[in-house]
């Protein structure tokens, strides 16, 4: 060790001087400043007592608190995952049924009245029709070309 | 200066590394520390608009960190404008201070030691009128002399340590506090605040070695 490195010692006491005497002479704020930050603080006192802030603690709301409970919220799950169940079943009815035969289940949930049998079976057969053949006496102009070419 | 800093997020000067097993609930309730538990209700009794308590925390706490501000800062008017927005914040903070966290000291030291950093950083260089955060020594006019002159030259000495560094110096050493707070206070462990104090001090007597003499210590350095 370096005669340097051993001085601190008496140093150390000096520092240590030091210290206390700034501990001693410490710097004190003013009167000003004093005023100014309790001015400052009794006007966020008075803000926040006009309801500029948020309380310390948010109270409990005096009346009856309308939100669910924890009952409520529980029946609401069970109706939801009954509501989420039929939806299934009903979505897997309708594709088994699909797999079969679609008219039983088209019947079943939609009166004929509504979809005459033969009125949409007429509309299909045109709609077919229209697209294999074209439009009504387009064979005949079609025929009439092709005898032309000929 | 230093790598780390001190987080200057008023947010975070509520996080503390070591926390007690206290409740974590706000209020003074759960608080079992009387020194927390009597700050709680201070803050309480503000949060609920009781002017004898803004008064009460004025007194005891803006001394607290103006002497910090005015160590860090050197300029009083500088340190005034700290002290004065460390207590804002304080009192912003009333309506919900968690006082099982922290004791308001700490927390302001912590406050007030940031925004003291943040000006520090702001500034070019240091003001040339340093020594005016110096307060003139009481007794005798020729001892009064070297005091103030011990003084200053300790300030200035202070003035060029690194930022925690002098942090850790002036809070240790200067303001009084357990090592254990001044971690708290920095946000770090106590074996660097044992770290940061040793080198404070090797470097306070490295920049006050040559003005021994000068300063009454005995002599010019060897």
């Amino acid at each position: 060790m370096s005669d340097r490195d051993k001085r601190p010692s008496g140093a150390e006491e000096e520092l240590a001087g030091l210290f206390a005497l700034a501990r001693a002479a410490a710097p004190e704020p003013s009167d000003a400043l004093a005023a100014r930050v309790l001015a400052q603080a009794t006007a966020l006192q008075g803000g926040a007592l006009q309801g500029g802030a948020a309380p310390a603690v948010r109270p409990a709301p005096a009346g009856r608190d309308r939100r669910p409970g924890r009952a409520g919220l529980g029946i609401g799950r069970w109706v939801n995952a009954g509501g989420l169940a039929l939806a299934g079943a009903l979505g897997f009815a309708a594709g088994f049924a699909g797999l079969l035969d679609a008219a039983p289940l088209q019947t079943a949930l939609f009166p004929t009245s509504l979809f005459p049998a033969s009125a949409t079976q007429a509309d299909e057969a045109a709609e077919l029709n229209y697209l294999t053949e074209g439009p009504p006496g387009a064979s005949v102009l079609l025929g009439a070309e092709s005898d032309r070419a000929e | 200066m230093d790598g780390s800093r001190v987080r200057t997020t008023e947010a975070s000067a509520t996080d503390h590394p070591q926390r007690d097993g206290a409740a974590a609930t706000g209020g003074a309730g759960f608080v079992a520390d009387p020194v927390r538990r009597a700050d709680a209700l201070s803050m309480e009794r503000f949060a609920a608009g009781d002017r004898a308590a803004a008064r009460d925390l004025t007194e005891r706490f803006l001394p607290l960190c103006y002497r910090l501000a005015c160590r860090l800062l050197s300029v009083p008017a500088e340190a005034e404008d700290v002290a004065q927005e460390a207590m804002m914040r304080l009192f912003a903070k009333a309506p919900d201070w968690q006082g099982e966290r922290a004791r308001i000291s700490t927390w302001l030291y912590r406050v007030t030691a940031n925004l003291a950093t943040d000006r520090l950083r702001a500034r070019p260089t240091l003001p040339i009128e340093a020594a005016d955060a110096v307060p003139a020594p009481g007794p005798g006019p020729e001892a009064a002399l070297t005091d103030r002159a011990r003084l200053m030259a300790l300030q200035a000495a202070l003035d060029g340590l690194p930022e925690r560094q002098r942090l850790a110096i002036v809070l240790s050493q200067i303001e009084g506090l357990a090592q254990a707070e001044v971690a708290q206070v920095m946000g770090c462990g106590i074996e660097a605040v044992e770290s940061l104090v040793a080198r404070g001090k090797k470097g306070l007597a490295a920049a006050l070695g040559p003005q021994r003499g000068a300063l009454g210590f005995g002599g010019e350095d060897e």
